[in-house]
């Protein structure tokens, strides 16, 4: 099977488990309303007025959103044997977990980055903050999805998978979120980080499926 | 020169002959190091005593990073070639260089206080190293949750490698970013910009570091792979007597 072939075929099928299953596609928008919701109340009223914090507090919601299901992204289909399946079929496993991931970011990360302006209205934040926070948070999301993605597949073994892949993942998920709320501070979207936001995401991308790979080559064997 | 020493029975006969040196001079260039540092050099005519505080922190930030180059060099030679004793090397370096990188926080957060008024600054350098922290605890952790060996050992590697990026991060964190942590001042074009009444205990404490931890690696290396044939030998032991005898007995019984 060639490359783009198999990514398609696993982005299909993930894409439709997601929508069909389970509601598994409200699951990250519905967690980050609810973390929204709550922050608002944990800051309390005159926090909320002062504006600055909703943006940083809509990233946080938004890394934190995508993250959710992150170890659950290869564990099922290790545990049932469709993994084992693809792969003695010959499909390449990096386009098996570029497939998976890029699912995973149109289920959790998309709809967040949509949501994303409301949420942030809600916390108190000005409106030309709205734009540059939408754009940051499309940008900078395949670099969550990505590396989350990285730790999912090291620890897509059945032991303590959720602490592992938080461990794993969370060290690299700073840089990106330092860069994504330095684009929101300084509210420029020809600002430095921007850029270094999309470069964190290239990087994601091309590294992450290769990763994926190597991991879950290892737990095939 | 490296295969020759990847036999692991020429790497037994190499560290036993090299472990007592090392822990030797470990030992005492610490010594030295911290005794120079705390009695025989000047006081800085900014940071008063305060300054002594260096002769534990920069070894220790080096030597956690150098930990983790290791670590990183170590792991994709067990991951490439599949050897035991990289592996083994990558195993112990692991602990060893969290250690060095929580002593170089602990200290830098002990400095900070008087110098800067604050333990904890979120600036380049100290949250990179925070993360290299968290590499380090990340790579234990596969290690100890993962419960196949070998299995563990892999992904460990990947883990490592990965982390690696890292590295230059916290190398070039003070050129990149305006960051409140001094840029390098000992290793920089134009010689070092310490003066040598300060410098030696420095550098004979990250000679000693350096050896302290090469010592440690050697010694944990010995016991990994001594632990391994011992486990070898029982595996071997208990499928000998358990399974052929007992399987024999059945198969006569169902007869």
């Amino acid at each position: 099977m060639s490359w783009t072939r198999t990514f398609l075929a696993v982005l299909a099928r993930d894409t439709a488990v997601a929508r069909r299953a389970g509601g598994g596609w409200a699951q990250a928008s519905v967690f980050f309303l609810l973390f929204v919701l709550l922050a608002a109340f944990a800051i309390g009223p005159e926090t909320r007025a002062q504006g600055p914090i909703a943006p940083a507090l809509v990233w946080l919601a938004a890394v934190l959103a995508s993250q959710l299901s992150l170890d659950h992204l290869f564990r099922a289909d290790l545990d049932d044997g469709s993994l084992d399946i693809l792969a003695t079929a010959g499909a390449p496993l990096s386009a098996i977990a570029a497939g998976k991931a890029t699912a995973h970011w149109l289920a959790s990360f998309a709809p967040v980055t949509l949501l994303s302006p409301l949420a942030a209205l809600m916390l108190g934040a000005k409106p030309d903050v709205l734009i540059p926070l939408m754009v940051s948070l499309a940008i900078g999301g395949p670099a969550f999805v990505f590396f989350g993605a990285m730790g999912a597949a090291l620890a897509a073994g059945r032991h303590g998978g959720g602490l592992l892949v938080l461990l794993l993942s969370g060290p690299l998920l700073a840089p990106p979120l330092i860069f994504g709320a330095g684009v929101i501070r300084t509210g420029a979207l020809d600002s430095p980080d921007l850029k270094l936001l999309l470069a964190s995401s290239l990087m994601a991308l091309v590294l992450s499926p290769l990763i994926c790979a190597a991991a879950l080559r290892v737990h095939l064997e | 020169m490296f295969s020759y020493f990847a036999n692991p029975e020429r790497f037994q006969n190499l560290a036993k002959w090299l472990v007592p040196p090392l822990g030797v001079l470990g030992l005492l260039g610490i010594a030295i190091g911290f005794g120079g540092g705390l009695f025989f050099t000047p006081v800085d005519y900014q940071q008063g005593e305060a300054v002594r505080m260096m002769y534990v922190h920069v070894p220790a930030a080096w030597l956690a990073s150098f930990a983790y180059a290791f670590m990183a060099m170590a792991s994709l030679i067990s991951f490439v070639w599949r050897h035991n004793l990289a592996d083994a090397a990558a195993k112990a370096a692991a602990p060893l260089g969290a250690s060095f990188t929580f002593l170089a926080l602990l200290t830098g957060a002990l400095w900070g206080k008087p110098m800067w008024g604050a333990y904890w600054v979120w600036d380049a350098r100290l949250t990179s190293m925070l993360v290299m922290l968290f590499l380090y605890l990340g790579y234990m952790a596969v290690r100890n949750i993962v419960p196949d060996e070998a299995r563990a050992a892999r992904l460990a590697a990947i883990t490592a490698m990965v982390g690696a990026i890292n590295l230059p991060i916290i190398k070039f964190s003070v050129d990149w970013w305006s960051s409140l942590h001094q840029p390098s001042s000992v290793f920089r074009a134009g010689g070092s910009a310490i003066d040598s009444t300060m410098l030696w205990p420095l550098l004979i404490g990250a000679l000693g570091y350096t050896a302290f931890f090469g010592w440690l690696v050697l010694v944990q290396m010995q016991t990994e792979l001594d632990r391994r044939k011992i486990a070898r030998l029982q595996r071997r032991m208990a499928g000998g007597r358990v399974s052929r005898p007992e399987a024999a007995q059945r198969s006569l019984g169902d007869d």
